[in-house]
């Protein structure tokens, strides 16, 4: 397995895929601060039945939810220009692909996280409300200061999931051309002719990345669970 | 100080209160009795409107409203000037003791958070909870957390306070202290309207006691004409049941 | 891009071409749930009777599965598959040719291991749950510890497992998408087939994109009338906030909310 694979080759590509981790690091954190900030928005839509965007809302999180990323990657890669020129007459052909990337990363977890943020505020019990209500609050007061905290600590479970998976989905960024961790490890591989030692690298270190995510949430989560008790109704 | 007249309420096929008026003087402590599915909680729930009457006019604190049209700012009103035991507790899960109770008297009622944080804690002594401020419920057993429920009720300074099934949710060697805590209340001179199956509790406390059974108020008097003397056949039917023995009807 | 339109002739020629393959991602689907089923059982045990070497082995390649995205996966097979099966051939002295293979065996290797991860997980939950008590009753009664379990314990892990499992099985499917790139036939190489003639993929992935939509509606649907049958709690969507939709509040304060369980998503 010599030719094959090299102990040292694979540690020398360490440093060089490192390099590409801001590519990486970039589509996950805009996706998951849009995402956020829109899923909240989308959930909001859903939990209040508002009527026409309720519809599209569901159709939305159906599609994002029902497809596969790697479709969802493509699909607007390919159609966004075809959008822009019938919409604005614009000509977005020539822009950096990773905007595209990063478009359809958002798009995708603004549905993800949008049912997370959805589920959460759902599993705080309905007596929590009735009590806020109870001592005079109004239903704003009710939500940001006894809903909110609560639907955090139910939510983190799935929201850490949903970011591990973010993150090893931006592996497929490769596919379109980006510069990632896999991009790079496919340059190396054909400078130097030997593709299998920066995959296996490029491996380990999505490997201990996501150990670390999970960990790195995992403590949040028993903090949380010292503090408030197991949240089981 | 609160006033029903004609309450009705269904849920969906099911009518829950057929017609039902109720009168409460200030300072009174009313329990309401009856079987379950009788409407009482029901009839407590429509109150602070946690629930929306179908039809029906209250009148609380020389202020009316009509239950099933009342807005926004008249509901809120009515939650200003009620406070709310449930039967489960209802404390605020990510609040402590303290916590729970501050949050209606800063949030709620906008008081200067210094005046509230001595308001609170001295109810919180008042019910024997002085060294638990920092605890959370879920560090509480069931009575100590029914206690704070009570303290928070009591620190908001209501017109009326609503109790529904205050210990039924408790052990039986809890249900005691905490009968004692409601006592501890009602000696206060604060109104009262108390759903609970503690039938000694009634005798002790009540002011007036109400029968209801299937939506509507059977018959109301004082414990002791509801107890030894009871007009209706079913409030007959419904105390033989539940009575221990020395109570012959 | 020459045209801005959509080509809806190309389109409906995608759709056709992708749905003619549709048996073989059902197929790489199934078969690949099925053994991570096993695999993940047979992992979620022996972490949780903490068999010596066998426990810290699964969590070792549990671990590497579950951080490894699974198209880095597909290439790593695929490359050491390529790179060796010349080799195979010749030391087992088979009859044949690289091209005679059918890779879908590839395919639902990649699948099973990169589902490992959430079917064990899904399982090991399950048991965990499980109280004590099930345990000691059986081993009292004098069950042997393989009779407690078929009998006892892994009749109560699977309902308790449902929900995750079918949330694997939504995922699972969508995730059989990737196999194309190392050029296995399935839907998506259906869907992009006749796109090699003009040089518009658009179409071909929008194809894929309301082929897969409509699986996961199926899924779906089939997976809520599954869960009502066997009784599970379920986010529906019949909540909503508005305190005028009283119907899901019953008379003593318990509304439909405290009955809820969240939902683990994976992608």
């Amino acid at each position: 397995m010599g030719e094959f694979f090299s102990l040292e080759r694979t540690i020398d590509a360490f440093p060089k895929l490192l390099q590409s981790l801001n590519v990486t690091f970039e589509i996950v954190i805009v996706a998951t601060c849009l995402g956020l900030i829109f899923g909240f928005g989308l959930a909001m839509i859903r939990l209040f039945r508002l009527p026409v965007l309720y519809q599209i809302a569901s159709v939305y999180i159906s599609f994002m939810r029902g497809t596969p990323i790697i479709i969802q990657l493509y699909v607007v890669y390919y159609g966004l220009p075809m959008l822009s020129m019938n919409l604005f007459g614009l000509n977005i052909n020539s822009w950096d692909k990773l905007f595209f990337i990063i478009t359809a990363f958002v798009l995708n977890e603004i549905a993800f996280i949008g049912e997370i943020i959805r589920g959460a505020i759902l599993a705080v019990p309905v007596s929590q409300t009735e009590a806020g209500y109870s001592v005079g609050l109004t239903g704003l007061q009710t939500f940001v200061h006894i809903i909110l905290p609560q639907a955090v600590r139910a939510g983190l479970p799935n929201f850490t999931v949903d970011l591990v998976s973010l993150f090893q989905g931006t592996s497929l960024a490769f596919l379109l051309g980006a510069v990632d961790i896999i991009g790079r490890a496919r340059m190396i591989g054909t400078n130097t002719a030997h593709i299998f030692d920066p995959y296996v690298a490029a491996a380990v270190i999505f490997i201990i990345i996501s150990v670390l995510l999970e960990f790195a949430f995992g403590k949040i989560q028993k903090k949380g669970d010292v503090v408030y008790g197991r949240i089981h109704s | 100080m609160l006033e029903l007249e004609h309450v009705k309420k269904s849920f969906g096929k099911l009518e829950v209160l057929k017609d039902v008026s109720l009168s409460v003087n200030k300072g009174d402590v009313v329990v309401i009795l009856g079987p379950s599915g009788s409407g009482k909680t029901t009839l407590l729930r429509c109150i602070n409107f946690l629930e929306r009457a179908d039809e029906g006019k209250m009148t609380l604190a020389d202020q009316s409203v009509n239950l099933h049209s009342a807005t926004r700012s008249e509901v809120h009103a009515a939650r200003i000037k009620t406070a709310f035991v449930f039967q489960n507790y209802g404390l605020f899960r990510n609040k402590t003791a303290l916590g729970n109770v501050l949050l209606g008297l800063v949030s709620a009622r906008k008081i200067p958070k210094a005046k509230a944080i001595k308001q609170a804690k001295d109810t919180l002594d008042w019910v024997q909870l002085q060294d638990k401020y920092d605890c959370y419920p879920s560090q509480l057993s069931g009575g100590q957390q029914q206690r704070v429920s009570i303290a928070r009720a009591v620190a908001l300074n209501p017109d009326v306070i609503l109790f529904d099934e205050p210990t039924s949710a408790l052990d039986p060697e809890l249900v005691c202290e905490t009968l004692e805590v409601i006592k501890q209340v009602a000696d206060t001179g604060i109104t009262m309207v108390v759903v609970t199956h503690e039938l000694q509790f009634a005798k002790d406390v009540a002011d007036h006691v109400v029968f209801m059974e299937d939506g509507y108020v059977v018959e109301e008097g004082t414990a002791n004409e509801i107890f030894s003397n009871p007009k209706e056949e079913r409030t007959k039917k419904f105390l033989s049941r539940i009575l221990p023995p020395e109570y012959s009807i | 891009m020459a045209e801005y339109t959509l080509d809806t002739a190309l389109l409906r020629e995608c759709l056709a071409s992708g749905l003619y393959y549709l048996p073989q991602t059902i197929q790489l689907t199934l078969y690949s749930l099925i053994i991570t089923l096993f695999l993940g059982l047979f992992c979620a045990l022996a972490i949780y009777y903490k068999i010596p070497a066998l426990s810290q082995f699964c969590k070792i390649f549990l671990t590497v599965f579950r951080g490894t995205p699974m198209v880095l996966t597909l290439l790593i097979v695929s490359l050491i598959y390529s790179s060796n099966i010349v080799k195979i051939i010749e030391y087992f002295r088979w009859n044949i040719t690289p091209a005679d293979i059918n890779i879908l065996f590839l395919g639902v290797l990649v699948l099973s291991l990169s589902f490992l991860p959430a079917s064990s997980a899904a399982f090991l939950g399950a048991l965990l749950s499980i109280e004590k008590i099930q345990f000691e009753a059986g081993l009292s009664i004098g069950l042997t510890t393989p009779q407690l379990l078929r009998t006892v314990i892994i009749p109560q892990v699977i309902p308790t497992a449902m929900p995750l499992l079918m949330n694997l099985l939504l995922s699972g499917c969508k995730a059989t998408a990737l196999v194309y790139t190392i050029g296995i036939v399935d839907v998506m190489y259906g869907a992009l087939l006749p796109c090699a003639k003009y040089y518009r993929y658009l179409e071909g992935y929008i194809a894929a994109a309301i082929i897969f939509w409509g699986i996961s509606i199926v899924l779906n649907f089939i997976i809520n009338r599954v869960s009502h049958a066997v009784r599970m709690e379920k986010i529906d969507d019949n909540t909503s906030f508005n305190a005028k939709d009283t119907r899901n509040i019953r008379p003593g304060g318990r509304g439909y909310a405290g009955t809820r369980t969240c939902e683990k998503v994976i992608r």
